[in-house]
């Protein structure tokens, strides 16, 4: 196989998954800290990952996401495993 | 040793563009969208799903139809990572009505497939036929759907009528889909509209379905326009028609856009396919055969007259007219000209169809 296709693959594998992981993370993050207000400062390693315009996007989806969280009656905030987020 | 490497093999021009996207996609979306631009570039280069120079419209060069495919790839890889790495419930599985519609969308996704995998593999019936059965059976499962007021005088009157209101509605969709299609001719055209459709709902609703399409539509966008080497495909443009379509219709239902609001926002395709329809049949011929009358071939016979580069004068056909149609929709939305609902957006879908016309008439000339 030529060699620049196989740098585009290994490349394209390395690469893609960035932008899920990274906003996975963050809203499993949210959903385990509860329902106080976003940061407002975005971290250097967030403008890597998701960049200028996909930070703003991903912190639009994780605050809507968080403000429909059912926390089921008698657990206490906190605990991400009894959260459902509710988002289309 | 580097210096005298990069002396003796400087970058060709495909190199330029790809370093270019790169760098576009890395400001605006980072390593997420680099490897995107990365993917579409290994995408284009498949052997499968080839668009011979000849049988576009506007294309000198042989490209590739995957791009539907490669948004089609991205919106899955989101959606299936969020679901299983974070909370995130996607809505077809928590929400019925979303099941349905995604699954309409999901086979509008495969009609186009087969075609972009083997050229005239359906016939054009079998086609139209599959997309009424699909969006048939989605606004019988979901009468919601079908708007009971639109506001249009006559039209009310029969949208009261449910089995004509689902008629209507249900030729309408598969209209609608088809004129997506047909518009797809020049780079940035139909991905700008779809483009400009999304930063709207997704301004207005903060879906993470909205934002993943958002992300996927801008980096096609800027392939799109930067290389040409990637066309939407039947895949792209039956599947984009119909997610606008279902979010567009059910933001008409619950009141969020007016029904000016959201023809104002896709004029272009729905004009040029009345357009070129009355074409076809009053010269005598199929509706359905493709030919090279369109807006966009008429603009891009002047304008490559003007530019040195082909793609130049291909991408600045799709961008000038997705700017002046949709983009002028998001200018209003965005500048707060009117609230989405209101039925003023009549008068920019006035003004729209006049550009076209008054367009038409002197390109003609």
């Amino acid at each position: 196989m030529h060699n620049t296709r196989v740098a585009l693959i290994l490349s394209t594998l390395v690469l893609l998954p960035v932008g899920i992981v990274y906003t996975a993370d963050q809203s499993s993050n949210k959903v385990l800290a509860g329902p106080s207000q976003l940061s407002s400062t975005v971290s250097v390693a967030q403008y890597i990952a998701v960049g200028l315009v996909g930070s703003q996007v991903m912190e639009r989806i994780i605050q809507a996401g968080s403000k429909t969280v059912i926390v089921d009656a008698g657990v206490p905030p906190g605990i991400g495993a009894n959260q459902i987020l509710s988002a289309n | 040793m580097l210096g005298q490497t990069i002396k003796r093999r400087p970058l060709n021009k495909s190199q330029v563009k790809v370093g270019l996207m790169c760098l576009l996609a890395g400001l605006s979306y980072g390593l997420a969208g680099i490897g995107v631009i990365l993917l579409m570039t290994l995408m284009s280069r498949l052997s499968i799903g080839r668009d011979c120079a000849a049988s576009h419209g506007i294309s000198a060069s042989e490209s590739s139809r995957l791009g539907g495919v490669a948004i089609a790839v991205i919106f899955g890889a989101y959606i299936v990572g969020l679901a299983v790495f974070s909370p995130y419930t996607p809505g077809v599985v928590r929400v019925e009505r979303e099941m349905y519609l995604w699954s309409a969308i999901f086979l509008c996704v495969v009609l186009g497939l087969a075609e972009d995998i083997k050229a005239d593999y359906l016939t054009p019936v079998l086609r139209l036929l599959t997309k009424f059965i699909v969006w048939g059976c989605l606004l019988w499962l979901w009468p919601d759907l079908v708007p009971k007021q639109l506001g249009v005088m006559g039209l009310d009157a029969l949208l009261q009528i449910p089995l004509l209101a689902w008629l209507l509605v249900t030729v309408f969709c598969v209209g609608f889909i088809n004129a997506f299609n047909m518009a797809d001719g020049a780079n940035g055209l139909v991905p700008g509209i779809a483009f400009v459709c999304f930063v709207i709902f997704f301004l207005e609703y903060e879906r993470p379905t909205d934002g993943i399409m958002l992300f996927a539509c801008t980096m096609f966008l800027v392939f799109n326009v930067i290389s040409g080497w990637f066309f939407l495909g039947d895949t792209g443009s039956y599947g984009l028609g119909a997610i606008i379509l279902g979010y567009g219709l059910n933001g008409v239902i619950v009141a969020d856009f007016s029904v000016w609001f959201m023809l104002a926002l896709v004029a272009y395709p729905c004009l040029d396919f009345v357009a070129s329809i009355t074409r076809r049949l009053s010269s005598g011929r199929s509706p359905f055969a493709a030919d090279n009358g369109h807006l966009h071939n008429l603009l891009y016979d002047v304008l490559k007259s003007v530019f040195a580069s082909r793609v130049m004068a291909n991408s600045i056909t799709g961008l000038l007219i997705s700017g002046l149609s949709a983009g002028l929709v998001l200018l209003g939305y965005i500048t707060h000209w009117r609230a989405a609902d209101s039925p003023d957006w009549l008068w920019v879908f006035v003004l729209e169809a006049g550009l076209y016309l008054f367009a038409l008439r002197w390109l003609r000339q």
